[in-house]
């Protein structure tokens, strides 16, 4: 085993430790961006969810026509279907 | 350790009873979304047709999927890299196919997320659910960190895979590198059609998710079943030849800070390692290269780098030139077509789309100009996505000239799936267990 060789093994270290945490933080960037653009577009009042009600969180707020129209049946269910 | 299996299988035995008995308490018993909105009754006495992808679940239940994914990473990465269990590296396995795949039926996945991330980068409107992005993003981290332990005993669709590897044969190592191309082809293809909205295809044509939906059409129940039968002889085909998300964390694996080990101890060369992968992927210790091939090496490597963006442009050019046969995918092309050739004549029967669109009154300019935008994201997706191929085919040559100094049998940090099948065919590993066994004795 020369010095050669182990001075290799260190820089080879070294660069997958900077793509290592490089990689750790674009990725941290791209969670928080997703994050940002899903508030953004809840602000605009834009639906996220594509006009499907099921199991979106801002349903209950929502006043888009597919959300009333869901809470419509909603109530009518509550009535007894009436 | 044999407890251990029995616990997490009975666990995931008693998952998979709840939500058909009603169970008394806890997640199955709660009503899911799918119960709030029923279909409403059709006075034509018209049926709607049975879904052929799960009903979404409550956002409660997706975090719950998301601790449990994170719970299962945790514990991959520890069985792998400290316990150095097979046994227990495949009761896990057996946990997450039935909970991951029977149970949750296969979806989210992370494999699938790929293509959310994709619209989401190409849609400004479009916004990817929480646990899609963390179901994309947890498994990369821990690679970062373990390596591919998701692979390992986590994923689903490896670990159906994984139960029926009986008859490992070794694939040449030309075949495999030529084969493991068609998964970066499928990554490109994927992610050019999620990012023009046009069709999902890693949820359409997953070999497996049929098996894990219980129905599914005919085609995709054979192409599982195929998958299956080859992987008795090829271990794990779908990880190593098609998985779109496996070329990611391929990479990724390279840089990870820590890796699997063959053994636990210094290598002794033994040997009996050698052939105990049945993927493939482990690396024998290099020899001293030869002056003469060295310098030969040398040339050729200047050569490829030479040739690297030639190969770049030359398939970002024929991506690009298959524009008019990908964007057939996209549904607004295929109904400007079907229109066209109604006006022309040559189409006598109009379709279901056709009817709808002229119902609509819409003009058949405005549907020609929506076809070109649609087809101009169709000639950059091909440009970038053939130039991703003939990136990754230049690359590959260009690693095929440059070669890693080994002195020990090493797991491979890209190809290594992490199963944890080479721990017991080292002596050494039997010596420390035999030792530590010994230590819980006399204590």
């Amino acid at each position: 085993m020369n010095k050669r060789f182990l001075q290799m093994q260190s820089r080879r270290q070294l660069l997958a430790a900077a793509l290592r945490y490089g990689t750790l933080g674009l990725l941290g960037a791209a969670g928080g961006a997703a994050f940002a653009r899903r508030r953004r577009l809840l602000r605009e009042g834009k639906c996220i969810n594509h006009g499907v009600c099921r199991g979106c969180e801002v349903f209950e707020a929502c006043g888009l026509p597919q959300a009333l129209s869901a809470k419509q049946v909603l109530a009518r269910m509550g009535n007894g279907g009436k | 350790m044999i407890r251990f299996a029995y616990i997490i299988i009975g666990t995931a035995v008693l998952l998979l009873w709840f939500p058909q008995s009603g169970g008394p308490s806890g997640i199955a018993s709660v009503p899911t979304v799918g119960e709030r909105f029923p279909p409403p009754d059709f006075e034509s006495g018209y049926e709607l047709p049975s879904p052929t992808t799960p009903a979404p679940r409550q956002s409660v239940y997706e975090y719950v999927d998301t601790v449990v994914l994170f719970a299962a990473l945790a514990l991959s990465s520890y069985l792998v890299l400290r316990t150095r269990s097979r046994r227990a590296i495949l009761a896990l396995c057996v946990f997450s196919l039935f909970y991951f795949g029977f149970w949750r039926k296969g979806c989210v996945c992370p494999i699938g997320a790929i293509q959310n991330i994709a619209l989401s980068i190409f849609d400004r409107d479009y916004a990817v659910p929480i646990a899609v992005m963390l179901f994309f993003l947890l498994p990369l981290v821990f690679t970062l960190f373990f390596g591919r332990t998701f692979c390992a005993a986590v994923c689903p669709l490896g670990a159906i895979q994984d139960l029926v590897v009986l008859r490992p044969v070794s694939v040449p190592e030309w075949l495999e590198s030529g084969l493991r191309l068609f998964a970066y082809v499928y990554l490109a293809a994927a992610v050019m059609f999620a990012a023009t909205g046009s069709a999902f295809i890693i949820c359409r044509y997953d070999p497996f998710i049929s098996f894990f939906h219980l129905s599914g059409s005919l085609n995709m129940l054979i192409l599982g079943a195929c998958f299956l039968f080859v992987g008795i002889f090829i271990g794990r085909p779908y990880c190593r030849f098609v998985c779109p998300y496996g070329v990611i964390l391929r990479q990724l694996s390279r840089i990870s800070k820590w890796q699997v080990a063959i053994t636990p101890d210094e290598c002794i060369k033994c040997r009996l390692c050698e052939d105990s992968c049945p993927f493939g992927a482990i690396r024998a210790p290099t020899a001293d290269w030869p002056a003469y091939d060295y310098n030969k090496s040398k040339k050729r490597l200047a050569f490829l780098i030479l040739l690297l963006p030639v190969l770049v442009l030359s398939c970002g050019w024929i991506g690009s030139r298959l524009r008019p046969v990908t964007s057939r995918v996209h549904a607004t092309v295929r109904l400007a077509d079907q229109i066209y050739l109604e006006e022309t004549g040559q189409a006598e029967e109009t379709t279901d789309a056709s009817a709808a669109f002229r119902a609509t009154g819409k003009e058949i300019k405005v549907l020609y100009a929506e076809v070109e935008d649609i087809q101009a994201g169709f000639g950059l997706g091909g440009w970038l996505s053939g130039g991703f191929v003939g990136l990754v085919i230049a690359l590959k040559l260009i690693g095929l000239s440059c070669r890693r100094r080994r002195t020990d049998y090493e797991a491979d940090r890209a190809g290594c799936l992490a199963c944890g099948r080479c721990f017991e065919y080292c002596p050494k590993e039997h010596a420390k267990l035999k030792e530590a066994k010994q230590a819980i004795g006399e204590s």
